[in-house]
């Protein structure tokens, strides 16, 4: 019985030695895999920079209407397109913005503030400033405003149409001078006038050339346009520098008569400058004619009579 | 002298530091930029030229993270490096005449294998002679064993076709 046993054990350890001889280990044997097994997952980690910083102070001041909100934006004047900050504030609220110093340009004048005023018929206001580096920045006061009354112009000589620089552009009242400006290269003069101004109907404009011709002289009123385009001819008319023989009026309020005798009624006063084409002669009472120009137009009239010998020189 | 002067102010230039403060969760991992080992964490001020830089940060027990950063010209630079635990997972399988994938990166094909992995979601994809034929995902948030059976699925019951 016991050797049966002893039998049974001897050849069940054989059996599991040679098994082992033969395969080894390998049923308890465990494999490592040779690296981590990692996510290279990229939402662990933060990264936070900080720069040296501009603070930007503007203030505004409201000269008319009332603006529900602004919006304010920074940009870089060579980057337009884009503002580096744009945020709407309202009217109680201070602007107050920090920005890194990076954000700006060092150029001068290189950036731009930009105020928006909105709930209105505001004119937007831009404000160039310079950044040399980190600190504050206080901006001019911001003045908000309506949107102006535009009034634009071109002085042209009558006789050819060329442009007349350096004229002398100027808007009064039956007071005083509002406003002067001078003519371009091209004849062009540009004027932007307040509400205060711009919805005024006794104003009156004036171009002069320091007396090479006769003022131009005419009402103005914007009749609740915002903009106003003038073309404003100046000189003789080419007709008229080819009709006969030219004289200069030389003295200010002189009498244009409808007859050669003493005492006949006086048409109009002529201003010194104005031309006049002689056509008749009569002892020292020249007959002829002026020209009178149209307001804001090329039309001219012609308007014939006498004049004083005394008070005209003849043009070369 | 003037080339050495002219060539200190272009250094000066093109060398223009940011200061480093690097922390990790957890702390004491170790910090090494470019191959250097700089400190360990928290590290605090140091300064780097502006540019692309390797970082690594390596903690015993936890992924190590590699990292390229491009360094911008700024006063400072704060990095957080949030550390995941690594684990031992052992994977069994009595299935026969399978490949295994983890995260499409990974391959083997033996019945036992013993990972370090790092804690978070992973793809497990088992393939038979070149087919995906299973797909899970294992959320790994402790060491281990992972025991895969392949679920057979029962066959869909054919409609009996209509006899026209």
């Amino acid at each position: 019985m016991v050797n049966r046993w002893i039998k049974k054990q001897l050849i069940f350890a054989v059996v599991i030695i040679g098994h082992l001889q033969f395969w080894g280990c390998s049923y308890f044997k465990i494999m490592d895999y040779p690296t981590p097994i990692l996510l290279e997952a990229e939402d662990h980690i933060t990264m936070r920079y900080v720069y040296d910083v501009v603070t930007v102070l503007a203030a505004v001041k409201v000269i008319e209407g009332n603006p529900t909100a602004y919006r304010f934006s920074i940009y870089r004047r060579d980057a337009l397109a884009s503002p580096i900050f744009e945020k709407i504030f309202f009217p109680e609220d201070s602007i107050k913005l920090i920005l890194p110093t990076d954000s700006f340009s060092r150029d001068y004048i290189g950036n731009l503030a930009v105020l928006t005023p909105l709930g209105g018929d505001f004119q937007r206001v831009e404000t160039p400033f310079s950044v040399e580096g980190s600190g504050i920045v206080r901006l001019p006061v911001i003045e908000v405003r309506k949107r102006p009354y535009v009034l634009t112009g071109r002085v042209l000589r009558k006789s050819d149409l060329l442009p007349i620089e350096d004229a002398t552009v100027i808007i009064a009242d039956s007071l005083d001078t509002i406003r002067t400006s001078q003519t371009d290269s091209l004849g062009f003069f540009r004027f932007e006038l307040f509400t205060d101004v711009g919805e005024r109907n006794d104003l009156k404009l004036t171009v002069s050339t320091d007396g090479y011709f006769s003022d131009w002289k005419s009402a103005i009123g914007f009749n609740g346009q915002k903009k106003m385009d003038l073309g404003i001819y100046l000189g003789p008319s080419k007709e008229l520098l080819s009709a006969g023989a030219l004289y200069r009026v030389t003295r200010d309020l002189t009498p244009f008569r409808t007859g050669p005798e003493n005492g006949a009624p006086i048409q109009f006063l002529l201003s010194k400058g104005d031309l006049f084409v002689v056509s008749k002669v009569a002892g020292d009472r020249l007959y002829g004619f002026v020209e009178i120009s149209g307001e804001a137009s090329d039309s001219t009239q012609r308007v014939e009579g006498w004049v004083l010998r005394q008070y005209l020189e003849i043009l070369p | 002298m003037k080339p050495v002067i002219l060539a200190f102010l272009f250094g000066a230039i093109g060398f223009s530091q940011t200061a480093l403060n690097i922390e990790s969760f957890p702390t004491g991992a170790v910090v090494k930029i470019d191959g250097r080992e700089i400190g360990v964490t928290p590290v605090d001020s140091y300064q780097i030229p502006v540019g692309v830089h390797k970082f690594e940060i390596v903690k015993k027990g936890y992924a190590p993270v590699k990292k390229e950063i491009d360094v911008q010209d700024a006063l400072s630079l704060q990095i957080q490096f949030r550390l995941n635990k690594l684990y031992d997972v052992v994977f069994i399988t009595r299935e026969k005449g399978l490949e295994f994938s983890l995260d499409e990166k990974h391959f083997w094909r033996e019945p036992k294998v013993r990972f370090q992995i790092e804690e978070g979601k992973h793809l497990l994809q088992v393939f038979q002679a070149d087919s995906l034929i299973d797909e899970q995902n294992l959320s790994i948030d402790h060491s281990t064993d992972i025991l895969y059976k392949l679920e057979v699925m029962p066959e869909e019951p054919q409609e009996p076709q209509k006899s026209e």
